[in-house]
């Protein structure tokens, strides 16, 4: 019976059948990947409990097989190395996945040394603050999309419902009418036919992040002006070489030109008045900086601005002029009486238009204007609700679809169709505490707060953490590229290891093929940012030493099995039965190719 | 050597001192010639372009002097091929010719198509590019190319001073380095070439380019590339190594099919002698691209379609001087020349130029053995394949020759050896690899699955014979049909899936080609098998090989 048993598990008919069944269920696998990604095919096929399972059947199928064979004879020995190799590499495979952790360690130069590792698992922490519960669980998404555990309890009296889950999610931003503070909004569509392309989107003018948009190399601005004037120069033509700002500066009922460019810290008498004229600062394109001193945005007039200061005798007065005729000038007396000068400053230029930008003005009485400087040249006029209005760049039009006056943003989480650029993995919790329940979807990695039953409640849904017994530092990210290009040739992070229990430091360099050791974790560099030289990504991977050592043992065993096996034959059976003549030999091969 | 290359071109012009000019370029430091290969084939697609002016073929030194000199309007010249009728549709061009301008390309109509695949490309949701797409790609590339190449500042002829790896300049920027004086000297030798070649005057145009060269090594002796490296890769060029491996192949599997029946010693080994001329060049073929390269020589599809080219012939030459039996010739020559061939004649898929490595591929140890060693697998299992097809000949032609069909499936049988150790081997080096690289041995990445799939598939048939459920006429048939796991693995994952780690070799291309293969390969298969149970000796032939055989 036992022997039946063994037979059957050792048979080569079970062999053929396991291994067309894992070939089949592999080249799933990838296909999987292809059409999705690495991880569905993980969880599908890799991970799965059946495809495990057909490995372990593979294993007991190659042991039972050279348990069968029992007693050895020489002929044996390569089969039974070969299989040997395969059972060894399967365990410390298997050891590897089940002992060993693996997560990734993001670094930036010049931050902390840091612990903490994100491992590829995804959690649900519940935190709230006051009371100090805290909860977190390992979170699973299962094939048919439900979601593991369906509830977390935090303390006696929180209890969340893990209730749906979405794949691809987005947020999608509502602009409606019906706010209380003057908001406009735009709402416009862009076609071309020649790139294919039909877009719609909002723009906000009030919104530093939304009153321009990018489509593709083109660029649209919304801007809502303050009074006319403001609208004829944003729509006004590209700015003319030539004249440049000046001041005219009237005194007593005549007028005195000041030309600005050239003139800065310098006297300029201003005819019969007796005035004399200190220009003492000029900015073309007027801004404040961080620190809320006067600075230009650039040399060109866009915007321009000066200090005058004027005197007369022992009478001085300063002022502060703005071009674009929204302001006031800022006057003040320094000393003596006020000299009663009326400065304004003109010839202010038009902004200097940049090619593939689209600017379309709100005027006050709620008109719309655009002005657009394509290859072929500048055009601007008056746009309405509905009209398309040709771009100039190939056939783009720009169509005003729909305009709001005092628009408010909603946001809402909505499920895409496919993964794009922005779109996350959603979950929706409820929180029921103190007999009240509040619902939100929330997005992978970032956090939430739900206020319920007198609870602030912080919920995050994002990857799992580990934390290491040391600490790591990088201390330099390098980037090496080929001679005389920007192709990046290979990239290294230069780390410090701190082990505050021993109170040891070790440095090490990790590059690409070259990963670094340090109490027993492996770290590989993964990924880097080609827009921040700074940060690093590495991976980090706990294995037992010895499994690495026994999964290679077994490795060799397969090899030199298989060399023994197909050539080494009739060198092991030559030992024993020595001599024969070549057609013996030739034999003897006939009969392994039918054998082996 | 050279001489043999100019003087099929018969022209009043020497090159021979400009070939040997260094230039950095992409990445690397190359001779001029392997610029003006590469430009002209890049460009038009053909080796040599003819002459705008006279129609006779132009040498590609002779294109490239004229780009770089500036002696003409070249975004007026119908140098860049178009070859895709479609795409020529979609820009408006005139469908009856193949060569376009500059400036009648060099349009919104392209821009956009450009723009728009840059958008699909840099979205996180990879989207497949249509075949125009593709080809659009192709053609903003050779735009840029020809932009990259006119005129004396395209071309970064002047060493660093001091630093090996430093960026070089075009002669327009020699004063950056070497100070105005220097500035004045290159500029009076340039002014003199460019004189001669307008002039069309051999001697002058000899001296000024000598004087050229002389003048940029001086610049900075240490850093110059050596004469000895620049010529090897100018005698890489000339010299084509790959199609003349080719060529003897050729002749091998002629030699060895029109004296199938021979018995004479003498002529079998003519054949021989012609094969192993063939594998000796194209072993030297790989040597100077180590050389030249630095690295180890299968980082590419290019170079691993050449390598596994070489492999199949490599085995077949040591399998035919073990057995001598004149199948392995036969059945490998055809498959090595056709993977030369397509090597050969597709360089928009199977890119040919020696480019440095992606930064996942450089310095390490276990890569420079697993890669060859898993490809040698595929090379021995092409062996296997291709022997398999002399056995199902015999099996449609002459079904009742039992004892050549014993002896060749013999043969398929030991290449299947060869194949499933270094399969193994190369398999279990890549998750060594993959230790160090990535840091894990083994990680369902679709590559290193599909080479276990492949290894398994030809266990199936090797442990159902044993079992008895399989005849050697089913080993045949998956010498044949496990081979397309093997193709999954080398093409499939790099140019179908086109997802994994593995991202530095894919590709796109080719695809109907493959497809095609297969369904030939299957159909033979299925039409042999049907022929084989109809036949009357079925029973006789299909009793499962064993028994037939020990009774013998």
């Amino acid at each position: 019976m036992q022997n039946r048993f063994l037979k059957f598990f050792g048979s080569l008919k079970l062999a053929v059948v396991v291994l067309l069944l894992l070939a089949m269920a592999m080249a799933t696998g990838t296909f999987l990947e292809s059409r999705d990604n690495a991880r569905v095919a993980a969880r599908i096929v890799y991970r799965s409990w059946w495809f495990n399972g057909l490995l372990a059947l593979l294993a007991v199928n190659v042991a039972a097989a050279a348990l069968t064979r029992w007693p050895w004879k020489r002929k044996h020995v390569g089969f039974v190395i070969t299989h040997a190799g395969i059972i060894i590499l399967l365990g410390g495979c298997s050891a590897a996945f089940h002992y060993g952790t693996e997560g990734m360690m993001e670094l930036r130069v010049g931050e902390t040394p840091a612990n903490v590792v994100r491992v590829e698992d995804e959690a649900l922490t519940v935190v709230v603050p006051e009371t100090g519960q805290r909860a977190k669980a390992l979170v699973q998404i299962k094939q048919d999309g439900s979601v593991r555990p369906s509830a977390i309890q935090a303390g006696n009296d929180l209890r969340l419902t893990l209730d749906a889950f979405l794949p691809n999610s987005h947020v999608m931003q509502l602009v409606q009418d019906g706010g209380i503070e003057p908001n406009p909004a735009l709402q416009f569509e862009l076609k071309s036919e020649m790139a294919g392309q039909d877009v719609t989107d909002w723009l906000l003018a009030a919104s530093p992040e939304r009153n321009h948009a990018s489509i593709g190399p083109a660029q649209f601005e919304f801007v809502a002006a303050h009074d006319a004037s403001e609208v004829k120069r944003l729509t006004a033509a590209p700015a003319e070489a030539g004249a440049g700002p000046e001041l005219q500066i009237e005194i007593d009922g005549k007028s005195y030109p000041v030309a600005l460019a050239g003139n800065v810290d310098k006297d300029v008498p201003l005819g019969e008045s007796g005035v004399q004229a200190h220009i003492a600062g000029y900015w073309p394109d007027f801004k404040l900086d961080e620190n809320h001193k006067p600075s230009t945005a650039s040399n060109d007039p866009n915007n321009p601005a000066a200090v005058v200061v004027l005197s007369r005798g022992g009478d001085e007065e300063r002022q502060f002029v703005f071009a674009s005729g929204q302001t006031e000038p800022i006057v003040r007396t320094i000393q003596g009486r006020a000299i009663g000068a009326r400065v304004t400053l003109t010839g202010s230029a038009a902004p200097k238009r940049r090619s593939g930008v689209m600017t379309v003005v709100l005027a006050p009485d709620g008109t719309l204007h655009y002005a657009v400087s394509a290859k072929e040249g500048f055009k601007s006029g008056e746009m309405k609700v509905g009209e398309p209005v040709a771009t100039g760049w190939m056939d783009f039009q720009f169509t005003p679809v729909k305009y709001v006056a005092r628009a408010q943003v909603a946001e809402r989480v909505e499920p895409s169709a496919t993964e794009t650029e922005d779109s996350a993995p959603a979950l929706k919790v409820t929180a029921h505490v103190n007999g009240q329940e509040r619902a939100e979807w929330m997005r992978f990695g970032q956090p939430i707060v739900l206020e319920a039953g007198g609870r602030t409640i912080h919920v995050m849904y994002g990857w799992d953490f580990m934390q290491l017994p040391f600490r790591v530092e990088l201390e330099d990210f390098i980037v090496e590229r080929d001679e005389g290009s920007m192709n990046v040739a290979g990239w290294t992070s230069k780390v410090i290891f701190h082990d505050d229990v021993r109170g040891l430091t070790q440095r090490a360099s990790i590059w690409m093929n070259h990963p670094a050791w340090f109490n027993g974790y492996k770290f590989s560099q993964a990924s880097w940012n080609p827009n921040d030289l700074k940060y690093t990504a590495l991976q980090v991977k706990k294995d037992p030493l010895i499994v690495t050592y026994v999964t290679w043992a077994g490795a060799v065993l397969i090899v030199g099995g298989i060399a023994l096996m197909f050539w080494g034959r009739g060198w092991l059976q030559n030992k024993t039965a020595a001599g024969g003549g070549k057609m013996k030999d030739e034999r003897r091969k006939k009969q392994e190719m039918v054998t082996a | 050597m050279v001489a043999l290359g100019t003087a099929a071109f018969a022209d009043d012009l020497d090159f021979t001192a400009l070939r040997y000019l260094a230039v950095q370029k992409d990445g690397r430091k190359k001779p001029l010639d392997t610029v003006a290969v590469e430009t002209v084939e890049k460009l038009t697609g053909k080796t040599t372009f003819p002459n705008p002016d006279s129609g006779r073929p132009m040498e590609p030194m002779d294109m490239l002097m004229s780009m770089w000199l500036g002696t003409r309007d070249w975004s007026k010249v119908p140098v860049i091929l178009v070859n895709y009728r479609p795409l020529r549709e979609q820009l408006g061009l005139p469908l009856d010719q193949k060569y376009f301008t500059y400036d009648q390309l060099a349009t919104e109509r392209l821009k956009g198509i450009l723009s728009r695949i840059d958008q699909k490309e840099s979205g996180k949701q990879k989207v497949d590019l249509t075949h125009e797409e593709r080809e659009a790609q192709v053609l903003g590339e050779r735009l840029r190319l020809l932009d990259e190449a006119v005129g004396p500042q395209s071309l970064a002829v002047v060493p660093h001073p001091s630093s090996a790896k430093g960026a070089w300049v075009p002669v327009t920027e020699v004063a950056k380095y070497y100070g105005a004086d220097k500035e004045a000297q290159l500029q009076d030798i340039f002014k003199t070439l460019d004189g001669a070649y307008m002039s069309r005057d051999p001697g002058a145009f000899a001296a000024a380019s000598g004087q050229l060269r002389s003048f940029l090594v001086a610049l900075s002796p240490s850093v110059y590339p050596s004469f000895t490296s620049l010529q090897r890769e100018v005698h890489y060029n000339s010299f084509r190594p790959f199609r003349k491996a080719w060529m003897f192949y050729l002749i091998a599997f002629v030699w060895m099919l029109a004296t199938w029946r021979s018995q004479n010693r003498a002529i079998y080994w003519v054949g021989v002698a012609a094969f192993l001329t063939g594998v000796a060049i194209h072993a030297w073929g790989f040597y100077l691209r180590i050389m030249i390269s630095g690295r180890p020589p299968i980082t590419n599809m290019y170079e691993s379609v050449v390598w596994v080219s070489f492999g199949a012939a490599l085995f077949a030459l040591i399998l035919e001087l073990v057995y001598r039996p004149r199948y392995y010739v036969v059945a490998v020559a055809p498959l090595s020349i056709v993977m030369l061939l397509l090597a050969d004649q597709f360089p928009a898929v199977l890119d040919p130029s020696i480019g440095p490595l992606v930064p996942v591929l450089r310095d390490n140890f276990w890569l420079s053995i697993h890669v060859p060693t898993i490809t040698l697998g595929y090379a021995a299992f092409a062996v296997a394949m291709g022997v398999g097809h002399i056995a199902l000949g015999y099996y449609l032609l002459a079904p009742t020759n039992r004892q050549a069909i014993t002896r060749v499936e013999n043969f398929v049988y030991r290449a299947m050896q060869i194949g499933v150790l270094l399969l193994a081997a190369g398999t279990i080096l890549g998750g060594i690899w993959a230790h160090y690289a990535w840091g894990r041995f083994w990680g369902w990445d679709p590559k290193e699955t599909w080479a276990l799939i492949a290894l398994v598939s030809y266990l199936i048939p090797l442990h159902g014979r044993l079992a008895g459920w399989m005849s050697n006429f089913a080993l045949t048939v998956s010498s044949v049909v496990c081979f397309m796991a093997v193709l999954m693995a080398w093409y499939g994952v790099n140019f179908v899936l086109g997802k994994g780690l593995h991202s530095y070799g894919f590709g796109v291309g080719g695809f109907s080609y493959v497809i095609g293969y297969v369904a030939v390969e299957l159909a033979l298969v299925g039409f042999a098998t049907w022929r084989r149970s109809a036949a009357s000796d079925v029973r006789a032939a299909s009793a499962v090989g064993a028994g037939e055989l020990m009774a013998k």
